[in-house]
């Protein structure tokens, strides 16, 4: 019972990686460039949400919509500033701008909100749900089912809809979605929004499971689930959300079999492993030549 | 239909075009023909708008679009199907047309797709499948599809027989006739000049990014020089 109970706190963490990793495979996508600047995004995105609930009282759900939004609008300033100026070129300069945004966001939310450790007013206790010897607390159900619910409105909104075909269509083929209509500077934004928006309730999700805000809290969270997409296969959503909910459960059977201090060695030797025998990652495919 | 007066294009600091004039009426067949790297490919980028460092004017239908987008490009009345077929390998055959019709109504799409698929009844047979799964002839006409899915009244075709075999050649140019039969106006790009000519009304010889030559189809195909020059390998001209 103690493996089922491993996997379920490594769903909980995967999902977590889930949320970013399939922003990354958004982004990375469209652009075939990289953002260093999605952990802040989380993190402002919890910043706003816990300013929300425990500064003007309002419900989680609330809190919740507010990160979603306020990290949707950074991401795609973000993307206007550090990416579309240098579209189709170096993806050097981007890389830098993100950097920039990384630390300054970081000194920025440290600066209004302070150093310390905040906490989530709503605790994870109250609520068990216990089926033989397994319990799954409140928060660790709301996380992994509020990611799910995430992931799968994404994936509906890219499989079902024209500005979800146009997405796709773009990472396939920029000057082929330009040639067909497609306003590809919308698109693009669009591909930041979502990203984003995932990072966002992401940023609240941690918060709220962990109970700490704090101005590096997307750090780590985000270059794990930058690898988590690149193990998944990072062009592809699916794969990189595969590779996110597969880091999570690497890294809770590494602390139960071996130890808490070895998961990440373990987790990132998996990677390293995979992309020496895949490059395209799990589920990714090589990239078409372009003609 | 389309005028193109003084066109010059540029790749960063490389000028490509130096200042081109094509004409080209309604219902027609024209053919622009030229050797590799000759500007004939950066011409139909500069119409479709995909190319913006440039000068000159492109009229059509007598309206100035210039500087319009490709997106109102294309809904003034202009598709391409580009060299190298710009297929989106994992989007369905289906999600490939409806890619076409991106710019237009919603209720017209049914229709249109039929109409393709009347047109080109492999399609029909493989429109589940990826675009990336076709044989090299199935994606050209695809693309071809694809462009025709916009309801153009000028459809431009950047060297459609890149890379098939033979018979296929033989099969896409007739398609492109009947296509410009059915009243389509026709801007054919070609390497391949003598069948294009062999199909077209009217021709432009492209060399270096100039206008070399404008004559009738069976003028230049007559041309002695233009066979030397151009026609080498086609020289006994096994037209369709
Ligand atoms: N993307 C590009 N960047 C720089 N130069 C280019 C690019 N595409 C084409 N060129 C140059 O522009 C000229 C015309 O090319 P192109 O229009 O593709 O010729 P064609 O289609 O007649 O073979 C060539 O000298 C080519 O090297
Ligand atoms: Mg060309």
């Amino acid at each position: 019972m103690l493996i089922i109970q491993t996997l379920i706190y490594g769903l909980a963490q995967g999902s977590l990686y889930a949320l970013l990793a399939a922003g990354f495979a958004l982004i990375c996508g469209i652009l075939k460039m990289i953002t260093f600047a999605h952990g802040e995004v989380f993190m402002v995105g919890a910043f706003v949400a816990l300013g929300v609930i425990v500064g003007l009282g309002l419900p989680p759900a609330v809190g919740m919509a507010a990160a979603m939004a306020a990290a949707m609008a950074l991401g795609v300033f973000i993307e206007r500033v550090a990416f579309r100026p240098f579209r189709g070129g170096s993806s050097m300069s981007p890389a830098l701008i993100t950097i920039g945004f990384s630390i300054a966001l970081q000194a920025l939310v440290l600066l209004l909100a302070g150093a310390d450790t905040k906490p989530f007013p709503y605790g994870g206790g109250e609520f068990k749900l216990t089926v033989g010897s397994v319990s799954v607390s409140g928060i660790e159900l709301t996380v992994i089912l509020a990611s799910f619910i995430l992931v799968a409105l994404l994936q509906l909104f890219i499989r079902k809809t024209s500005w979800g075909l146009a997405l796709r269509a773009a990472s396939m083929h920029f000057d082929a979605a330009r040639l067909m209509g497609v306003n590809t500077n919308m698109t693009v934004a669009l591909a930041f929004g979502l990203a984003s928006m995932l990072a966002g309730a992401g940023g609240l999700l941690f918060g709220a499971y962990y109970g700490a805000f704090y101005p590096q809290m997307g750090v780590v969270m985000a270059f794990k689930a930058l690898a988590a997409a690149t193990l998944g296969g990072i062009t592809s959503v699916s794969g990189a959300v595969a590779g996110g909910i597969m880091l999570g459960v690497i890294e809770s059977l590494s602390v139960l079999f071996i130890s808490s201090g070895y998961k990440d060695i373990i987790a990132f030797s998996i990677l390293i492993l995979v992309l020496l025998f895949k490059p395209s990652g799990l589920l990714g495919r090589f990239e078409e030549e372009k003609v | 239909m389309l005028e193109i007066r003084g066109l010059r294009a540029w790749y960063g600091n490389v000028q490509a075009l130096h200042g081109i004039d094509i004409n080209l009426k309604k219902r027609e067949l024209v053919t622009l023909i030229g050797s590799n790297g000759a500007g004939k490919s950066t011409t139909l980028k500069s119409i479709t708008g995909l190319l913006k460092k440039r000068s000159g004017h492109i009229l059509f239908e007598g309206e100035d679009i210039s500087f319009y987008s490709p997106a109102r490009i294309l809904q003034a009345g202009i598709a391409l199907a580009p060299e190298g077929r710009w297929i989106f390998s994992d989007l369905t055959v289906e999600e490939n047309l409806r890619m076409g019709a991106f710019t237009r109504p919603r209720d017209s799409l049914e229709g249109a797709l039929e109409e393709q698929f009347e047109l080109f009844p492999i399609l029909k047979e493989r429109r589940g499948q990826k675009g990336g799964t076709l044989s090299g002839g199935e994606q050209q006409m695809l693309a071809i599809s694809r462009a025709l899915m916009a309801r153009p009244k000028l459809l431009l075709l950047d060297e459609p027989s890149l890379g098939l075999a033979p018979m296929m050649v033989r099969t896409v140019f007739s398609l492109i006739k009947n296509i410009n039969a059915a009243g389509t106006s026709v801007l054919l790009v070609e390497q391949n000049s003598a069948m294009a000519l062999s199909i077209a009304d009217r021709g432009y010889v492209l060399s270096t990014g100039r206008i070399a030559l404008a004559e009738t189809a069976a003028s230049l195909l007559s041309d002695t020089k233009v066979r030397e020059v151009y026609l080498g390998g086609y020289a006994n001209g096994d037209g369709i």
